[in-house]
């Protein structure tokens, strides 16, 4: 892995980590769990899936 | 400046002037005309970004405030010694976003072949970012100025916040732009009397409860973190934030190392101007909040979370005190502009010589001064003034400026990893196995910073914050795009031949004597 693998990986880990904490310790917006809990999950299975989104 | 060495006094080659096109003739490099001490000058600003910060700070974590700012200068010490490290090894970049900018955007790497240049495009967006984190503090604090102002001022009261922030903003864009317009040592003579009447007045509201009896050490012990703090992952979150903003202030005494390109002697200059001002940022950093939690104690504080050093100054010095205290911050924040105004503006430079921002702000004036740069820059705060309120502001360019600093310490990194950049000459060198401290520290900024900033700024003024944030980050996109096609479009060999020549192979010549 070269270093500017690691400069993208953990901007990413630091935008997306730093939503899923909030949405672990805070209520999102929408009030509907399950609605949220499929849009976050929905966006992880995505991006695990296709690792050349990025 | 190897065409001064050679004789000419213009900057421009004349010897082979038919041959050459403007593009590699027009005076490319700043001026050397600064020595350590005047760098140190400049960036005596650093201290004094406590001051908004210092009722923030409080009002999460009560007097842990104190260990935050000296961890936080500590970490700083990490950090800049790899970039003072790095000044040496190309002292013709400008700091941090010249760094990133040179090494990763070689056109040598394997990452730079190929239509998308990945390299360059994290070098430019590190640069970006640390544009970013810098710029906002000019509209900030123009916006604070005409807020005391209109308080110390009744006659100012009626005149709408935003057109007085616009004209303060105006006045003092313009006039640091025309001192600033005639070199940079004139940057310094102006940051260095700003200094003195800010610093003074600060060391002496912050020394002066220690001996006047107003200083409780009780006020400090008995209040160390607030009755409900928990060491829960979301209290673990707001600290790691709070790191992130406190960074945001007390790192960023690196700004030293900015002016790279315009020291004298920067193999020894930049060591030395950055080390003697993280000195001092851990002493006034340290000292300031100590004074106020132990003299005015958290309740105090939390009154005055703004201007906590107003009560401090009536306190201890009496009303008169007050108004000089006022006077002195204006002052520290014309100051912390100036300082501010000529990194930002390097920074806009720096990218645009390196093809990642239009060709136009890279153009220098017949003083070596990247004019346009500081246009556009005064420019652009002038309408974020417009936006009427700082601490989104601040809290948007926190995030750019974690970036940068995450991507830069991984710049010295891939420096201390590479086969031949390793091998280039480093009059200063940081300790042994820095190379793994520095990667510590990268951890630390991003993700984890990252991850506080971005948590702490959602809970305290909601997504906006967070999403200006990223906006303006991602702004970065489209201009990039725009500029590497223009770069394309003039001369590409030989400008990519120039700048590869220029950083990495040729010997830097020798420190010309004024």
């Amino acid at each position: 892995m070269e270093i500017e693998d690691f400069v993208i990986a953990n901007l990413l880990i630091g935008v997306l980590g730093s939503f899923f904490l909030y949405a672990a310790t805070n209520p999102l917006p929408s009030g509907v769990h399950v609605l949220e809990a499929v849009a976050i999950g929905g966006l992880c299975a995505y991006v695990f899936n296709n690792p050349e989104f990025f | 400046m190897s065409n001064k060495k050679n004789g000419t006094q213009s900057g421009i080659d004349w010897e082979h002037g038919a041959q050459c096109s403007k593009v590699i003739c027009d005076p490319q490099e700043l001026e050397r005309t600064i020595d350590w001490k005047q760098g140190l000058a400049i960036a005596l600003g650093v201290p004094l970004l406590i001051l908004p910060s210092i009722g923030y700070l409080t009002s999460y974590v009560w007097s842990f405030a104190i260990v935050i700012w000296g961890a936080t200068v500590l970490l700083g010490f990490l950090q800049n010694l790899a970039f003072g490290e790095l000044a040496t090894v190309f002292p013709k970049a400008s700091g941090l976003p010249g760094y990133t900018q040179t090494v990763f955007g070689s056109n040598k790497d394997k990452n730079n072949k190929g239509k998308f240049k990945l390299g360059k495009f994290i070098g430019g967006f590190s640069a970006w970012s640390y544009w970013f984190g810098w710029s906002p503090v000019l509209a900030i604090y123009a916006i604070l100025i005409s807020s005391y102002l209109q308080g110390m001022v009744p006659a100012l009261g009626g005149i709408n916040s935003t057109l007085l922030s616009l004209i303060v903003g105006g006045v003092i864009f313009g006039s640091l732009s025309i001192i600033n317009s005639k070199g940079l040592k004139n940057g310094a003579t102006a940051g260095f009397i700003l200094a003195l009447i800010s610093l003074v007045p600060l060391l002496a509201i912050t020394i002066a409860p220690f001996f006047t009896g107003d200083f409780h050490m009780a006020n400090i012990t008995s209040s160390w973190f607030p009755t409900d703090w928990n060491w829960d992952v979301k209290h673990i979150l707001i600290l790691l934030g709070l790191f992130a903003m406190a960074e945001w202030s007390a790192a960023a005494w690196e700004t030293a190392a900015i002016y790279g390109p315009e020291y004298k002697k920067p193999s020894s200059d930049v060591p030395k101007a950055l080390l003697v001002c993280g000195a001092i940022c851990l002493v006034l950093y340290v000292l300031v909040q100590t004074s106020v939690i132990g003299a005015l104690g958290v309740d105090g504080v939390l009154a005055e979370p703004i201007s906590p050093m107003l009560p401090l100054a009536n306190m201890s010095l009496g009303p008169i005190g007050a108004s000089i205290s006022i006077v002195m911050l204006i002052g520290a924040m014309l100051l912390i502009i100036q300082t501010a105004f000529l990194s930002s503006a390097r920074s806009i430079y720096s990218m645009s010589v390196e093809g990642n921002l239009p060709a136009i702000f890279s153009k220098l004036n017949s003083h070596g001064h990247p004019s346009n740069a500081m246009i556009a820059d005064a420019f652009f705060n002038m309408i974020l003034i417009l936006l009427g309120t700082p601490t989104a502001i601040i809290a948007a360019s926190a995030i750019g400026y974690i970036c940068a600093n995450g991507i830069s310490l991984y710049t010295y990194v891939k420096v201390r990893n590479d086969s031949e950049m390793s091998k280039l000459d480093r009059p200063f060198k940081a300790p042994k196995g820095w190379k793994h401290v520095a990667l510590a520290t990268t951890f630390l900024n991003t993700p984890l910073f990252l991850i506080g900033i971005i948590y702490l700024n959602s809970l305290e003024l909601g997504w906006a914050a967070t999403g200006v944030g990223f906006a303006m980050l991602c702004l970065f996109i489209p201009l990039w795009i725009y500029s590497q096609r223009e770069s394309r479009n003039r001369i590409p060999v030989a400008h990519a031949e120039r700048r590869e020549h220029d950083i990495l192979h040729e010997p830097e010549p020798m420190p010309l004597e004024y």
